[in-house]
């Protein structure tokens, strides 16, 4: 396999592109289950934090009139 | 109409959340062994050849991403839907990681085969502006300040208007992905034409398109396992802002105390 030709590329390209998406994918996913277990200890589901979400003018009520 | 509420947005991605990590664990695992080791060396490029099945499926996604973003902050601006300010906020990581991966793995795969690893020519510098499109929408979204007194305690007041602006930002640089998409066609460039999305059919042999297709979906299967994590947390901070907001009023004597809503729905 070292003797591959553009053996240093090739490890290079795979290895950086490794590293960036699994530190991006280790921070997303740390933060999504703190905020979960937090959630969860406050009795707040993936559904509820949705709920309090509104849409549309409901955002922004005091912009409508 | 914003037709997509927060949540059936989640209850989807919560539905699709195992299938999706079954998808991209099997095509990493097939598109890899495929990319590394099963399929043939080109007859120009050699070995260099497999740098471009980690390049390619980063620019695509970079190019759908940026898309992506900019139509949910085209409708969070016209419904003034704060949904669409946390899907950009929770996508756009995502799309300058991929942004970056392009931009790097295509300078590792240009050097032995161009004698260079960068040239100004028209897709490298479009895809470029995209890394910076992505990087200042970050810094301008980041910025929460600035809101009215009227606004806050609002969803919008929690929001703040970086989303606002950043939001104007990713529409106005949406001009940039026809360019990164047809300059290959509109102008001489050293990057080769597409030969893939391509007019005339795939110009490629199956045993390369294979490991290409299955990366491809690997990618956007992991892209979406990230931007899940991303909103359901974003959505979570958002609500417990607008909570904390609400517990420092003081009780208006115009509206009714706020009534204790059970929970009916389970966690994922």
């Amino acid at each position: 396999m070292m003797a591959t030709p553009y053996f240093g590329y090739i490890l290079s390209a795979y290895g950086v592109s490794a590293f960036a998406l699994l530190a991006l994918g280790w921070h997303s996913w740390i933060n999504w289950r703190r905020s979960q277990l937090e959630a969860t200890a406050d009795g707040m589901t993936d559904q509820a934090s949705a709920e309090a979400l509104p849409t549309q003018k409901e955002a922004n009520p005091h912009e409508q009139g | 109409m914003f037709a997509v509420t927060p949540r059936q947005l989640t209850r989807w991605l919560n539905a699709a959340y195992p299938w999706l990590v079954v998808v991209t664990l099997i095509a990493f695992a097939v598109g890899l062994t495929q990319a590394l080791w099963l399929s043939p060396p080109d007859y120009q490029q050699g070995q260099a050849v497999r740098i471009l099945y980690v390049h390619v499926p980063a620019a695509w996604l970079c190019s759908m991403i940026y898309a992506g973003m900019a139509l949910a902050a085209g409708l969070a601006i016209v419904y003034q839907a704060p949904l669409g300010y946390l899907i950009c906020q929770a996508a756009a990581p995502i799309g300058l990681t991929m942004t970056g991966l392009t931009l790097i793995t295509g300078a590792l795969w240009g050097k032995p085969m161009w004698g260079t690893w960068w040239v100004w020519d028209a897709r490298l510098t479009s895809v470029f502006v995209l890394f910076f499109l992505y990087l200042s929408y970050m810094l301008v979204a980041a910025q929460g300040g600035g809101q009215s007194q009227r606004q806050q305690g609002t969803h919008q007041g929690v929001l703040g208007r970086g989303q606002k602006i950043g939001a104007w930002l990713l529409v106005l640089g949406a001009i940039d992905l026809p360019l990164i998409r047809f300059s290959v066609e509109w102008w001489q460039t050293l990057h080769q034409p597409a030969s893939v999305l391509r007019r005339g059919g795939v110009a490629m042999p199956s045993s390369m398109l294979s490991p290409l297709l299955w990366m491809a979906v690997a990618y956007s299967g992991y892209g979406l396992l990230l931007f899940r994590w991303r909103l359901l947390t974003l959505l979570r901070q958002h609500k417990q802002r607008a909570a904390s907001w609400r517990l420092m009023q003081p009780p208006s004597p115009s509206s009714p105390p706020p009534q204790p809503k059970p929970n009916q729905d389970s966690a994922s």
